[in-house]
């Protein structure tokens, strides 16, 4: 029992050193850090790929019910052809998530641009976080903003040599700049815990114009996100004492994101000169 | 005497239990958004049943692979980990463990502690400890989904206990 005692009381101080060493910031997490993510991304992509098999493979199962009806010989015939089937639905839905991922980046095409996969979420089911197939070797760097489609998600918080850890635009305790799109009053984004996958626009001006539906958008204040990125949409409008606060929906997919682009090139070194 | 290669499989599951729930395939049993704690239930179940050095390992080695992942700061789930099944190991004669519904009850009081005070630290964290309270219905469902887990799990590992004494005997 003494010695059981003294390998736990060990085990526990170790972490607390490992957690003393690992609270300090480094521009590329360290090599456990990096090691794991590298041991990780397979076994990831094979789960993001049984993901996306059993989206994709609705369809055919739900045919195969109508098939059974029809005679055996015929029955081969449209199982083989349901497979083909199902196998171009896959490549055309692929091909048009990743068109709209292209024609973002030509909307953007002042960023330099890469495209990743979501390969892992957050386990503890808050969605604040997901991890990306891309990483240092790949142009990343940290705080490196990332988006989809729809708009803003957020911005690179780990890297690592092939993956980087995503922190979400509504994980509470995060702030960015941000505008009306239509008019161009300013206010600050902000993560809130209270709306859960949502997020909120604070310190906007009491005489600013702004309704719900309005679009908006990042305003490059901070060395972060760049200017004129969609954040997402005012849902409702809330006066406070001295300024008002709106309640955005991000536009982009933050529940279940599964390819996005990730601004390579560094907005820091802009903002430096 | 038949060498017992159990770890392996005991592994094996809590590797996939730890990648099934930090993929995007989670979602597809996800109920309001709340997902279950698979490790946490297994890591429960094992208690039942395993020496403490087996479960601590396994404590260790997934806590770590959470913390290095989706942390941070090393160690928070390492260290949680580690403790509370440091504290089912002692509790665990205290308790009856045979009957699945005291397991269950057991599982979902030991998931709301956990998930509260894994909370509390990210809150912390942040800065922003008053916003604790936001999360309680979020905490109360992961409870009761990790003790229908641990219902399940109880089930099947009780039986492959049972018909593990038959063989050796």
């Amino acid at each position: 029992m003494k010695k059981k005692m003294i390998w736990l009381i060990a085990i526990v101080a170790l972490i607390f050193i490992s957690m003393a060493v690992s609270a300090v910031e480094t521009e590329k997490d360290g090599i456990i850090k990096d090691a794991a993510g590298i041991i990780s991304k397979p076994f990831y992509k094979l789960f993001v790929g049984i993901d996306n098999m059993i989206d994709y493979g609705f369809d055919y199962f739900a045919d195969m019910k109508e098939l059974k009806e029809e005679n055996a010989l015929l029955k081969s015939k449209v199982l083989l052809l349901e497979k083909e089937i199902s196998l171009n639905n896959e490549i055309r839905w692929e091909n048009e998530r990743l068109r709209t991922l292209v024609d973002l980046k030509e909307k953007n095409a002042d960023f330099e641009m890469t495209g990743a996969s979501v390969i892992g979420i957050d386990p503890s089911g808050w969605h604040t976080y997901f991890i990306i197939d891309k990483g240092l070797e790949d142009g990343l760097y940290k705080n490196g903003v990332v988006v989809d489609s729809g708009g803003v998600l957020g911005k690179i918080e780990a890297l690592g040599t092939s993956w980087a850890r995503v922190v979400t635009i509504t994980e509470p305790g995060t702030a960015c700049g941000a505008q009306v799109g239509r008019t161009g009053d300013m206010g600050i984004i902000e993560g809130d815990a209270l709306l859960n996958g949502i997020c909120k626009m604070t310190s906007i001006p009491k005489d600013a114009n702004i309704t719900p539906g309005d679009y908006i958008v990042t305003s490059g204040s901070g060395d972060v996100y760049p200017a004129g990125l969609i954040i997402g949409r005012v849902k409702e409008i809330k006066p406070e004492e001295i300024s008002l606060t709106a309640i955005i929906e991000p536009t982009g997919n933050l529940k279940n994101p599964k390819e996005v682009m990730v601004i390579t090139s560094d907005l820091r070194l802009n903002y430096e000169e | 005497m038949k060498k017992d290669y159990g770890y392996v499989f005991r592994f094996l599951l809590l590797f996939f239990a730890f990648f099934f729930q930090s993929s995007p395939l989670i979602e597809k049993i996800s109920i309001t958004s709340v997902t279950p704690n698979l490790i946490f239930v297994l890591l429960f179940i094992y208690s039942i049943y395993l020496k403490d050095s087996e479960v601590i390992t396994y404590a260790v080695i997934f806590g770590s692979l959470a913390d290095l992942l989706f942390m941070r700061i090393y160690g928070i789930h390492t260290l949680l980990l580690v403790g509370f099944v440091f504290l089912w190991q002692m509790l665990k004669r205290y308790i009856y463990t045979e009957n699945k519904f005291i397991v269950t009850l057991f599982q979902m009081g030991y998931s709301l502690l956990f998930e509260f005070i894994l909370k509390l630290i990210e809150v912390a964290m942040q800065g922003e400890v008053n916003t604790l309270f936001l999360y309680s219905k979020m905490i109360f469902l992961k409870s009761l989904y990790n003790g229908f887990f641990a219902f399940l799990a109880f089930i099947v590992a009780k039986r492959a206990h049972l018909k593990k004494q038959e063989v050796s005997l």
